[in-house]
């Protein structure tokens, strides 16, 4: 039997980040994961972090969004300062390109939106791309460009994240499977788990997929809707790309890492397809020709996480004291962000950042909003 | 081949996808076209590789060379041929992606000049280019002979052949050698050869280290304990210029463990196997799997397993009765499991043993495509990582070209020692596609007009 | 016994050899034959660096030479990572020795 301040489920971004964070303010932390670190959705993330790129068909990116993007990027920032590898932060800036008149005319629009939220980036012609980014094609006759935009390794991230606050007092321990919330009343007051019980006066559930299931044990529904994500890397290459563009990174060793598919409804999320590689691999090649004769070297599937709006759900269920959630999309960019909201909501009751549109109650109300919709899942 | 030939004269169409440009794999290896050679310079195995190779003639069989079949998803393979991915569809499907030397790491082992026992021996005997002009031999197991042979016939001089077993550690086995009276006269005869150029042979030593700055120049032996342990103060130099290894092999398991097909691990060989049954039958209903993936038996019990699988792929596509699928199996299962005890007896005797692997610390280059040393390897299990996988994530070992053939089974040992486990109880990392690397344009350049055939 | 240090070609005498194909091995006009790989050509001269890897600039040759290692890593006609063991011989190929791409990025 173990006690803390903090329990949390999950060795992912989310759950690393909140250890790291929640260690740094004081708290007891006592974090548990039923395989390895980043063995679920972290392992298998792109790594954007970004402030620029969502969907093609997104024109307007909500500034409530837009300030906890910004957030953490600036967190991350500090992190890498602080704990250095292997957070490994990179900020080349992105380009996020159009391939038609519609969809730039939405792009130009959003990145109005964004500039006016103080994100620094331009829209730029096929030109101006070139001189950025001189391996993209011409099919992109548009594209956001924005300077400060980063990318990581998301294992290398969850690993310092658990690093550090493992130096700072916190429990990190794996393969232990947390089975289910143990409650008293109202109250959720610790975590049995496949190694005994765990009791904490603040329970975080960080395990992606495993979040709906452990929060209906205590009555809470959590919608999310889980698709297959594909991606892939080639062999090291010479220098070809010094920005990412849109999914598409060279790595420090050189590789070129692209994805991502989704693809709601598929059974098995660990394996790759045919389809899923020919469409990402055709994608790739023509924003950058250069691909054609790259040899591809590995491909990975794995889940993704849709909250049915796209916003993250994150903070206090009503009904339930104890008890926090944070399951989202685009984990990768707002996990530190996410890390410091929940401790904040642990020691000061509140948070500086305004929280509300990702309270879990949002979907009892009105139907999903088309416009969330577009801006993270497009088309 | 031996499944391929088996499978259509049952009345399957069969179509053949081998990764190189002729058939016949490491065992019946041959020389490229446009080679004359005398006829007293081909070996015997040659005349039993011309022979399948006559048979896979037959109408029923399709044959693609240079095809690289690059992963199975559900219904078919994928094939890289000729520039583009061809989709294959089957009702069966035999999987005998055969083997490789096994990799040892010691120091020195990535000059220019130091090769596997297989590797020299290829280019020897189907290239007629000498790896070195003064070679050194060393490993462990009968495969040494054949390979000297082929270097010898190339005009290579061979300094020495080094043993690590000691012919006293035979002698308890010889009950299970029974009955092999053509390995023996074989074996005889490779080691007459030896003698006749005037090659030392060496038992109970190993390489140590090889030397040289920017190649191979010469190359340091020791004796060695029961363990294959180098004795400090035995080391000897000779000078040579090139060094083959050779300690056993490891299978080519990646094409059926992508495909789901339960894996075995064997205690004696030290490495993974594909499981089957007597009928060559893997878990997954359809795939059948014959030669050294199944286990390390030599090239007469890959014949049998070859025919077993292909008498039982064509049973399974419906072109022979179960009846006639049994009748015509007994003979090679029973040769099997004959052949089976004689290759079971030599994985115990030649098998790895520990001081093997004595060589794996600090600088030691374990991952030789990422560069990633011993010393990274034992601090990422010193913070936590238990499998190779998260070693791979961590170091980039495993992540190179070779897609971690080369260092996966040193990574394997390494974290067995570390974390003081059992070999086999550290999983067969997942393979994903592509089972090796093809270029963006072969997998683009997708030929719609797929190949149905029965097996 | 010292191994002969003269230089001269690894191919073995008395073996009868396809039809000449010549190739180019870094920018140098080389005699193959037909039927031959890359490696066999390269190897056959003498020098038997094929390529510098990526960290440190180690030397390789060839270590499995039946395509599984990936070691024997040269760049032909342009493109880079291929394996001379398996690779046969054309009229006119530029072969090149290759320093290993990776590990250097272009910020």
């Amino acid at each position: 039997m173990r006690t803390a301040d903090i329990c949390i489920i999950g060795g992912g971004l989310l759950g690393t980040a909140t250890a790291y964070y929640a260690a740094k303010a004081g708290l007891k932390v006592v974090l548990v994961e039923e395989r390895e670190l980043a063995s679920g959705t972290s392992g298998v993330a792109f790594g954007g972090v970004s402030l620029a790129i969502y969907s093609y068909a997104s024109a307007r990116v909500p500034k409530t969004y837009v300030e906890l993007s910004k957030a953490s990027l600036s967190l991350y920032q500090r992190a890498q300062q602080e704990i250095g590898p292997p957070l490994d932060l990179d900020a080349p800036g992105s380009i996020d390109p159009f391939y038609n008149e519609e969809d730039s005319a939405r792009g130009l629009e959003r990145c109005r939106g964004l500039q006016a939220c103080g994100v620094p980036c331009e829209f730029i012609d096929y030109k101006q791309i070139k001189e950025i980014e001189p391996a993209v094609a011409p099919i992109a006759i548009n594209a956001i460009y924005c300077p400060v935009d980063a990318h990581v390794t998301p294992m290398g991230v969850v690993w310092a994240f658990a690093k550090a606050a493992r130096q700072m007092g916190a429990e990190i321990l794996t393969n232990i499977r947390a089975t289910s919330l143990i409650s008293r009343g109202q109250r959720v007051v610790g975590v049995a788990t496949s190694a005994g019980e765990i009791f904490a006066s603040n329970v975080v559930c960080a395990s992606g997929s495993g979040v709906p299931a452990l929060a209906a044990g205590v009555g809470i529904q959590v919608p999310l809707d889980l698709a297959r994500g594909q991606m892939f890397v080639t062999e090291r290459i010479p220098p070809l790309l010094r920005t990412y563009v849109h999914n598409i990174k060279q790595t420090p060793s050189g590789t070129i890492v692209f994805g991502t598919t989704r693809e709601p409804g598929v059974k098995d999320t660990t394996v790759t397809s045919v389809e899923g590689t020919h469409k990402m691999l055709k994608w790739a090649s023509e924003l950058i020709p250069a691909l054609a004769n790259v040899k591809l070297l590995r491909s990975w599937a794995g889940l993704r996480l849709l909250p049915p709006d796209g916003y993250p759900i994150i903070g206090r269920p009503e009904g339930v004291d104890g008890l926090l959630l944070a399951v989202m999309h685009r984990g990768v960019t707002l996990a530190p962000a996410v890390g410091g909201i929940l401790t904040d909501l642990i020691t000061d009751g509140k948070t500086a950042l305004d929280i509300s549109p990702y309270r879990l109650e949002r979907f009892a109300s009105s139907a999903v909003g088309a416009e969330a919709q577009e801006t993270f899942y497009g088309t | 081949m031996s499944a391929a030939v088996a499978a259509a004269e049952s009345g399957a169409r069969v179509i053949v996808l081998d990764e190189y440009a002729k058939p016949g794999g490491q065992f019946f290896k041959r020389t490229g076209d446009g080679f004359s050679v005398a006829p007293e310079s081909l070996t015997r195995e040659h005349a039993r590789g011309e022979e399948l190779r006559g048979k896979l003639n037959h109408p029923n069989i399709t044959m693609l060379t240079r095809a690289l079949v690059w992963g199975r998803f559900d219904d078919r393979v994928m094939v890289a041929h000729e520039g583009c991915s061809k989709s294959v569809y089957g009702k069966a499907l035999v999987i005998a992606t055969g083997a490789y030397d096994r990799p040892v790491a010691f120091p020195g082992w990535t000059l220019p000049g130091v090769l596997t026992a297989g590797g020299a021996q290829t280019l020897a005997k189907s290239q007629w280019v000498k790896p070195g002009r003064r070679m050194l031999l060393a490993g462990a197991g009968p495969f040494l002979l054949p390979v000297a042979l082929s270097l010898l016939r190339a005009d290579v001089s061979i300094a020495a052949l080094v043993e690590a077993t000691r012919p006293n550690e035979w002698l308890p086995h010889l009950g299970s050698l029974w009955g092999q009276w053509p390995r023996f006269s074989e074996a005889w005869e490779y080691k007459a050869n030896l003698r006749r150029a005037g090659v030392p042979t060496l038992y109970g030593h190993k390489i140590v280290r090889a030397l040289g700055e920017e190649k191979v120049e010469g190359a340091v032996i020791a004796k060695v304990d029961n363990e294959w342990r180098a004795i400090p103060g035995s080391e000897r130099t000779i000078e040579v210029d090139a060094i083959a290894m050779g300690y056993g092999f490891l299978a080519n398991i990646e094409l059926a463990a992508s495909s789901g097909c339960e894996l075995r691990f064997d205690e004696r060989a030290r490495t993974w196997f594909v499981m089957c049954t007597p009928t060559m039958a893997t878990n997954k209903p359809g795939i059948f799997v014959a030669g050294e993936i199944t286990g390390i038996g030599g090239s007469a019990l890959a014949l049998e397993e070859g025919r077993i699988a292909g008498l039982s792929a064509a049973e399974f596509a419906g072109m022979l009765t179960a009846r006639a699928a049994d009748e015509q199996r007994g003979q090679p299962i029973w040769q099997r499991a004959h052949l089976d005890r004689f290759a079971s007896a030599l994985n115990v005797l030649f098998g790895p043993r520990p001081g093997l692997w004595e060589f794996l610390t600090d600088d030691m280059t374990v991952c030789r495509c990422e560069e990633v040393k011993a010393k990274e390897i034992a601090a990422c299990i010193a913070n936590g990582a238990t499998t190779t996988k998260s070693i791979k994530d961590w170091t980039r070992a495993g992540m190179g070209l070779c897609e971690g053939r080369i260092c996966r089974g040193m990574v394997g040992e390494i974290l067995a020692r570390d974390r003081d486990v059992a070999l086999g109880s550290i999983p067969f990392p997942s393979v994903r596609p592509p089972i090796k690397p093809v270029p963006f344009s072969t997998l683009l350049q997708d030929d719609s007009q797929s190949e149905s055939i029965a097996s | 016994m010292a191994p002969e240090r003269t230089s001269g070609d690894l191919r073995t005498a008395g073996i009868g050899r396809g039809l000449p194909v010549p190739v180019y091995v870094d920018g140098k006009e080389v005699q193959a034959f037909e039927g031959e790989t890359v490696l066999a050509v390269l190897w056959a001269s003498g020098d038997h660096t094929l390529h510098t890897t990526a960290r440190t600039r180690e030397p390789r040759g060839f270590f499995c030479g039946i395509g599984v290692c990936f070691d024997c890593l040269v760049t032909i006609d342009g493109i880079v990572n291929l394996r001379a063991c398996l690779e046969p011989v054309r009229v006119g190929m530029k072969i090149k020795r290759q320093q290993d791409p990776g590990y250097t990025h272009a910020r």
